[in-house]
């Protein structure tokens, strides 16, 4: 009852502009228009009769789909600023958080950029916009996970998240890749375990998006690494603990070897048993990718259907970032003039 | 004659059987490069543009070829030679755990090399095919001359 009666004081006004925000996601009608374009000038046209407008406008032609990757992701982090600069607590705080995931995947960009070499200059304006923090730019002088620690690390809100990866080794892809899975682990966990103490039903509502997000990964980093140089318990430090698997399906997860063992554990589980069976790894196939961003876009429009909790930012947010994907996945198919697979897109509404 | 005859026979019917299988050949390529491009942008979408990009090879390094390809022109003969300390590392540039379908992608493209030389042996036999009838028909041309020649002699 608290969460229904004192809601909206402090946050009425930012879930009313999350959700006028939310019903101009484009609709199964606007994808149909967006699918018939020849060329990426008709997509720039169509998508001027949407919520979208005149993002392209200034836009010198010839388009391409790096430029309309990068409109979209600019207007997204407008609306999230927006919703964030007129946030009180803890909604601020739960907005924070969201960024944070961001602010691990600049991390990575900046170390492996430096690692091939880039020069700072080409990095820094490919990095995520919410990801950005003060430090950013610091991060190439960094050699070891430890002096990334010390010298770039300890004073942003990711500093404790890192506990677990300070080592004197070098930087190599074996270790960003440890680095990256680590930090996302600890974030992931972090994030669950703030939104449990937030309690009612922000907390139903985002320890099942949570959940799933954790299992994800857990599935994922297992499929992603048959061949590579990781071995079992390496890979079983990486696994999230916030999801169903815990604990059983980790322990099963990390003594899997091949995608036919992975799918028999998830099995077990109702809710992914169904999802594994309709992928597989042939060409015509959904890949479990796929499958799995379906299910994302489900529980996120759910959270929609309740009233009165953080959900729906977190929501939001997504929403629109699979949305830009559609996006951008249609732009590829035109671009390439490679047809057959552009209803791939996952529809929304 | 007659055997010079069946011998032309054959390898026309031989030549047009090589140039079905070459444009299989290169139908396939096609195809194979195409879905190697294909599953590339799938795994963009899925990695992030970001992620896949210019940003994570490095343009400073020299790059070196894994796959060196030698022709020689007589004997007409090709060799693909790979280099097993460097042949991994290319995938290795995105991510440790990169999504399956950028390893298929991978695939394709390896696969091309070897149908590209697939195409051009195909290529070579076909006008090797095409000098042999050539040189038959001029034989059966200068017999036929011969014989009208030996005919108009007799009914003289």
């Amino acid at each position: 009852m608290k969460d229904d009666l004192f809601f909206n004081l402090d946050h009425g006004y930012a879930e009313g502009l999350c959700r006028g925000f939310k019903s101009g996601i484009l609709k199964a009608s606007d994808y149909h228009n967006l699918v018939q374009c020849e060329t990426l000038e008709d997509l720039r046209l169509h998508l001027q009769s949407t919520d979208y407008g005149n993002f392209l406008a200034n836009e010198a032609s010839p388009l391409t789909v790096n430029v309309i990757d990068d409109r979209l992701r600019e207007k997204l982090v407008q609306e999230f600023q927006h919703l964030r600069n007129v946030s009180y607590q803890p909604l601020s705080t739960f907005l924070d958080y969201i960024t944070y995931a961001y602010m691990i995947d600049n991390i990575v960009l900046l170390i492996t950029g430096t690692l091939h070499q880039r020069a700072i200059g080409d990095l820094l304006p490919r990095c995520h916009p919410l990801g950005s923090f003060e430090q950013l730019g610091a991060i190439t002088v960094a050699d070891t996970p430890a002096q990334l620690y010390t010298a770039v690390l300890v004073d942003t809100p990711l500093a404790p998240y890192f506990i677990d990866c300070i080592s004197e080794h070098d930087l190599d892809e074996l270790n960003v890749e440890i680095i990256r899975s680590t930090l996302y682990k600890a974030y992931l966990e972090d994030f669950y375990n703030f939104c449990k103490t937030l309690g009612g039903i922000t907390a139903e509502v985002m320890c099942e998006i949570l959940a799933f997000e954790a299992d994800r990964r857990a599935f994922m980093i297992t499929i992603n690494s048959f061949d590579t140089g990781l071995t079992q318990d390496e890979r079983a430090k990486l696994y999230p603990t916030c999801g169903h698997l815990n604990p059983d399906g980790l322990q099963e997860l990390r003594r899997t070897d091949s995608y036919d063992g992975v799918r028999d554990v998830a099995a077990r589980y109702p809710q992914y048993k169904v999802l594994f069976e309709g992928s597989g790894t042939n060409t015509g196939d959904k890949t479990i990718e796929d499958k799995f961003f379906e299910y994302e876009v489900k529980l996120n429009m759910n959270a929609f259907l309740r009233q009165f909790h953080f959900g729906i930012f977190y929501a939001y947010l997504k929403l629109k970032e699979q949305e830009n994907r559609n996006i951008i996945w249609i732009a590829e198919c035109i671009a390439q003039k490679h047809r057959t697979r552009i209803d791939n897109y996952i529809p929304i509404f | 004659m007659d055997s010079l005859c069946e011998q032309i026979d054959k390898l026309t019917i031989d030549y047009l059987e090589e140039f079905g299988h070459l444009l299989a050949c290169k139908q396939l390529l096609d195809d194979t490069i195409k879905q190697g491009y294909f599953n590339l942008s799938r795994a963009r979408v899925i990695m992030g543009v970001n992620n896949l990009s210019r940003l994570q090879y490095s343009e400073k390094d020299p790059m070196i070829a894994s796959t060196k390809i030698s022709i020689t022109l007589t004997p007409f003969n090709i060799e693909k030679q790979i280099d097993k300390e460097h042949y991994d590392d290319t995938l290795k540039w995105f991510g440790l755990l990169s999504p399956t379908i950028l390893k298929q992608s991978q695939k394709s493209f390896q696969q091309t090399i070897d149908l590209a030389l697939e195409t051009c042996i195909r290529q070579k036999k076909i006008l090797q095919l095409k000098n042999q009838i050539e040189q038959l028909l001029k034989e059966k041309k200068t017999f036929l001359i011969k014989e009208n020649f030996d005919e108009n002699k007799k009914d003289n």
